[in-house]
């Protein structure tokens, strides 16, 4: 299809267009157009600093950077996380008396499927949720020591005794 | 009650102050205690990026000890920045000029080296006896448990303490004892 007002109006001009066993249709595929392209990068820019914002040929740059950036940064992404819940929880365990090497293990025994990162929004978000959880696992543990729950073990010699 | 209502704790991101007795304590072992209350890695909330340490009082710092010969064989660095600026001082030496200084390296060494550092040395007051200001004092409610025990020493037991002490024999009159 060739629009001839378009091509009289040298909007369109004729070396663009080519035939085909269809018609006339353009050159290369018309429905693309360069605007586009540039705004899917550009809404991929649109959180930097300065220039690097808007102007696509600064952009593109710092886009490619970004991009390659955060496929290293998914790497080291689940180590972090991991040390980080683990880090949690210890300070959420000995918050109770009790430690996150040892609940872990009880925990298994008594068929608690929750994994670390539930169990550290439990100790953050429901503190009385991870509280109970401590203290099944306590109570499984062979040998709480002095820190049981039904306080410690008969031949302990304690001060108050004596 | 409502879900959000539920899970609603009041006190999470408040502040508490400690209070640490330093006398007789190993400033480079009691670090790893103190760090991780400078740096809030006690509570569950933590995360390394995240301001959420709570405030220590350290008093008694003119009394810590330093264990085997540190005092003598410990030295200090410091770089004045200028040409031929480096200085290094031996650790009783920077203990008599300033009675917190030793304690304050000790912590500032073993806290982790990131933007926050200063922040969480900040938290941190020292005082080299038991004056603090009031103003300090009054927000203290808790209290970190020392290392290790204060030895007593012979010279702080009264006569008749040592006089009653129960003792298994006595020593003949007329023994000689080596000294």
């Amino acid at each position: 299809m060739v629009f001839i007002g378009r091509v009289f109006c040298g909007i369109h001009k004729p070396h663009q267009y080519m035939q085909t066993h269809k018609g006339w249709r353009m050159r290369g595929n018309p429905g693309k157009h360069k605007a586009w392209s540039r705004r899917r990068i550009l809404r991929l820019s649109s959180h930097f600093y300065g220039r690097r914002n808007n102007c696509y040929s600064i952009a593109i740059k710092q886009v490619y950077r970004s991009l390659n950036k955060s496929r290293i940064g998914r790497k080291f992404r689940y180590p972090f996380l991991t040390r980080l819940w683990e880090q949690r929880l210890d300070a959420a365990c000995e918050e109770l008396g009790y430690s996150w090497p040892g609940m872990r293990v009880h925990l298994r025994e008594a068929g608690v499927a929750l994994s670390k990162s539930v169990l550290q929004n439990l100790a953050i978000y429901e503190p009385r949720t991870f509280r109970s959880l401590v203290s099944l696992a306590k109570s499984l543990d062979p040998d709480p020591g002095m820190n049981s729950l039904q306080g410690p073990p008969p031949s302990i010699i304690t001060k108050g005794m004596i | 009650m409502s879900s959000a209502r539920r899970v609603q704790q009041w006190v999470t991101f408040g502040r508490m102050w400690y209070l640490f007795d330093a006398k007789w304590q190993n400033p480079f072992d009691a670090s790893t205690k103190i760090v991780k209350v400078l740096s809030g890695s006690h509570k569950p909330i933590y995360h390394n990026d995240i301001d959420c340490g709570d405030h220590v009082v350290v008093i008694n710092s003119a009394q810590i000890a330093l264990p085997g010969d540190e005092w003598e064989r410990r030295v200090f660095y410091h770089h004045t920045g200028y040409a031929q600026g480096a200085s290094w001082t031996l650790a009783h030496q920077v203990h008599e000029k300033d009675k917190t200084m030793v304690f304050r390296r000790a912590i500032y060494h073993a806290l982790d080296t990131s933007l926050l550092r200063h922040a969480r040395m900040c938290r941190l007051h020292i005082y080299p006896d038991e004056e603090v200001p009031e103003e300090i004092l009054r927000n203290v409610s808790a209290q970190l448990r020392q290392m290790r025990a204060v030895p007593k020493r012979l010279d702080h037991y009264t006569e008749d303490e040592v006089k009653n002490f129960p003792k298994l024999f006595e020593w003949p009159k007329d023994y000689v004892l080596e000294t």
